[in-house]
């Protein structure tokens, strides 16, 4: 029996030794491609960025502020660093640690209606707590137990759909995002009688959101909040969009500007789902914008 | 508790420890005792339950082989079978039963009354009571002598390694093993060891990533396009196979470590050629249960061939009922029971056919195993579908929305992930049919070490940490 648990205790001690190593060696390996890569939080990581205009938010975000269209419109490059799901709390983390490595932008674009979001993206941005202080002390204070897992394994900072987009977009830029795909019949049909629901807005988000007004203020930059388009007929069912949009400006402090545009698009044809613009959308959306001059900067940011 | 949580982590060395420190009685106890607090970690109120269950049927079966008459002898049996298929009808189909009336009086006309009861199920059940009920048919069959040991006769039911989600061990198979004290062995639990991990793998980086992608197309159907249906269809039939089989894997390494043999459950079920080869592949201690207790008992194939295929479509048929309490398992079950008696019916004129084809064997078992998968797949929507309306409209959107593109299809980088876990997994039970090579891997110890660290890297890498129960843990 003592010899079968010396073999035992010796198998396991090797194993735990070959994984630990292994881990690191993997870990360090993945850590020292990561900053190379073109996707859009190394492109950020990696400092060095010239004055831009930077989008941030949700999936909304995303779709709805389509870069290629934006930087054509803009005549300055831009930077698109929204993410599904990122909620304002992250969205200020990242301006943050953007800030450190990069010239301050001419403009920051906040798609306001992630105050929605809840914090999943934390986690989800775990290969990035590295190289960014302030997304590491998020996760310091709403991640202990994934800050936990990746001390016994550093394997796991690269577990998660991110990881995945940084190894594909290694070589090639990730700016050219968008739905191509149009909004099925069925989903609209389903849309136009759908319950009516409530907006939310989390505290934390809410008051996140101030500090991004404060912090673009402090540094002179351009800062625009900014509400893309809904499918009408699903915003037709917000029972207190009013309500909630006031709490979102609430936040953001009376001299702030919401750019409003939650009903400026009525085609089905330009939205891939109830939330999200497609490519049909998202080009006359950038003209709208550049039009009502929301891609105009001051020219004291520009100096910076 | 389950297998995929910190508790059981946690648990399951420290029980260890002291299991190999304990020898008889003591190690018997000890094991009861571990047994009964995994199952109280979910819910203690349910306890009483099982221990009713397990007198009942240990009392039962000494009584059974005391009796020498046969009347009384089978009366008590039914007095066992009775409780026991009552249990498990009221706090398993006690709303299905009352729906199901309600239903059937409406198209005749009538409303019967609603009638709600707050009925939690416990978790487990239709694996302990089939449990529990084999080994009193068995003792009444005389297959078995009766167990004198309350205790052990207690530990084989709720043994917890296989207690709430099976495999459903056979009393025979298991009591002769809790008789003695199974003394530790290095290579059999280095094995165990190695296949709990696999397991680990299957259920934490495979099932839990297809998961929501499943989800997502289950929950409106309707609003998504043919090819992300279809996807949804492939992917289900991975994680439902993944989940479970991932789950035996770990209570079958674990009972490895322990000492004890528990069989085999799953035998790589989708390289199976025909309908009743993936039956002798999926969830083997459910189909053998159910030929030995249940088609058997109803004839078999020993009276003729149109009630060999009633008794094969029962079977199948309430094979589908212990799934759930709902007619879409009902009709998954009754879809198996049609590829069966359809596979039997043509047997001879396919074989001919195929004979006269003169098609490579390899050729032939391909092209079987993709038809059977695909039919396979078909049953799989009606088994994970809420209602018949969901899967028609799965079947629906295949069938009219599909194009060769993958342009609608979201999460695009998720769906690469679960398509090259699903290669990975293909590709590592494709391997272990070349038994040569298998045996090569395993008499060298540097590569089985190598094998373990990459599944644990690949679960570190690969795994969705949601802490997702196990699909079988409902049934």
């Amino acid at each position: 029996m003592r010899a079968s648990l010396r073999a035992v205790f010796l198998r396991i001690g090797a194993l735990a030794a070959l994984v630990f190593a292994g881990d690191r060696a993997l870990a360090a390996l993945f850590d020292l491609g990561l900053p190379y890569s073109q996707f859009r939080y190394s492109v950020a990581a990696r400092g060095g960025q010239p004055p831009n205009v930077l989008v941030l938010g949700d999936s909304r975000a995303v779709n709805g502020l389509y870069s290629p269209e934006l930087e054509r419109r803009a005549g300055v490059p831009v930077l698109n660093l929204a993410f599904n799901a990122m909620s304002t709390l992250v969205a200020e983390a990242v301006l943050r640690d953007y800030l450190e490595r990069n010239a301050p932008p001419r403009i920051v674009v906040l798609e306001v209606t992630n105050v929605q979001q809840s914090q999943v993206l934390i986690d989800g941005l775990m290969c990035y707590w590295r190289l960014s202080r302030a997304l590491a002390a998020l996760a310091d204070e709403r991640s202990p137990a994934s800050r936990r897992a990746l001390r016994l394994l550093h394997t796991y900072a690269y577990n998660g759909e991110i990881p995945l987009r940084a190894l594909y977009y290694a070589r090639h830029p990730d700016q050219d995002w968008i739905n191509r795909y149009r909004i099925s019949p069925a989903l609209l049909e389903e849309t136009r009688t759908e319950a009516d629901f409530d907006l939310s807005a989390l505290p934390e988000n809410l008051e996140a959101l101030g500090r991004i007004v404060a912090l673009a203020r402090d540094r002179r930059i351009t800062l625009r909040l900014v509400v893309v388009p809904y499918l009408p007929e699903h915003w037709a069912h917000a029972r207190n969009r009013d309500a909630w949009l006031a709490e979102i400006r609430r936040a953001a402090g009376s001299d702030a500007r919401i750019w409003d545009y939650s009903s400026a698009v009525a085609d089905p044809a330009q939205f891939a789902d109830r939330v999200h613009l497609n490519d049909l959308g998202g080009a006359p959306f950038a003209a709208r914008l550049a039009a009502d001059g929301f891609l105009a900067f001051d020219a004291a940011s520009r100096r910076e | 508790m389950l297998f995929n949580s910190l508790a059981f982590l946690v648990f399951f060395p420290l029980f260890l420890a002291a299991y190999l420190a304990s020898r008889g009685a003591v190690r018997l106890w000890l094991t009861l005792f571990a047994s009964y607090f995994f199952y109280a970690w979910w819910d203690w109120r349910l306890l009483p339950l099982l221990w009713f269950q397990t007198g009942l049927d240990f009392f039962v079966a000494r009584y059974l082989h005391r009796m020498p008459v046969t009347g009384p002898r089978r009366r008590l049996l039914a007095v066992s079978l009775g409780t026991n298929l009552a249990l498990l009808g009221f706090f398993k189909y006690f709303h299905f039963g009352v729906e199901s009336a309600r239903g059937l009086a409406r198209a005749f006309g009538f409303e019967l009354p609603e009638v709600t009861l707050s009925i939690l199920l416990p978790v487990g059940i239709s694996f302990y009571t089939f449990q529990s009920m084999s080994y009193v048919i068995d003792v009444y069959r005389g297959e078995v002598e009766p167990e004198p040991s309350l205790l052990r006769f207690a530990t084989s039911v709720a043994l917890f390694v296989h207690l709430v989600a099976g495999p459903i061990v056979r009393a025979r198979h298991l009591l002769p093993q809790l008789r003695v004290d199974q003394a530790f062995d290095v290579e059999r639990a280095t094995g165990g060891f190695e296949q709990a991990l696999w397991g680990f793998f299957k259920k934490i980086a495979v099932a839990d990533s297809l998961a929501p992608l499943v989800d997502a197309q289950f929950l409106s159907p309707g609003t998504h396009d043919g090819m992300s249906l279809l996807l949804a269809v492939y992917f289900y039939a991975f994680q439902v196979y993944c989940d479970f089989s991932g789950y035996t894997d770990i209570a079958l390494g674990c009972a490895k470590i322990l000492g004890y043999d528990l069989g085999v459950n799953f035998d790589r079920p989708y390289f199976a050629s025909s309908f009743s080869d993936f039956w002798r592949r999926w969830h083997i201690s459910l189909s053998s249960w159910l030929r030995d207790y249940l088609y058997i008992s109803l004839g078999g194939n020993r009276r003729g061939a149109a009630r060999t295929y009633v008794n094969l479509m029962l079977t199948m048929l309430i094979g589908g009922l212990w799934h759930g309490a709902s007619w879409t398992f009902v009709a998954w079950g009754g879809l198996h029971g049609s590829y069966l008696v359809l596979e039997r019916a043509l047997r001879p004129e396919l074989g001919r056919a195929l004979r006269a084809l003169r098609a490579p064997p390899a050729l032939v078992r391909g092209v079987s195993a993709l038809l059977v998968f695909h039919a396979v797949c078909l049953a799989w929507i009606f088994f994970r579908a809420q209602s018949f309306g969901t899967a028609a409209e799965v079947i629906r959107g295949i069938a009219t929305r599909t194009e060769l593109s993958f342009a609608q299809v979201t999460n695009k980088f998720l769906v690469t992930k679960a398509i090259v876990l699903i290669a990975i997994l293909v590709a590592v039970e494709a391997l272990s049919f070349r038994t040569s090579a298998v045996a090569r891997l395993r008499a060298r110890p540097a590569l089985r070490f190598a094998a373990a660290a990459l599944i644990v890297w690949g679960i570190a890498l690969l795994g969705t940490f949601s802490g997702a129960n196990f699909i079988y843990f409902q049934f």
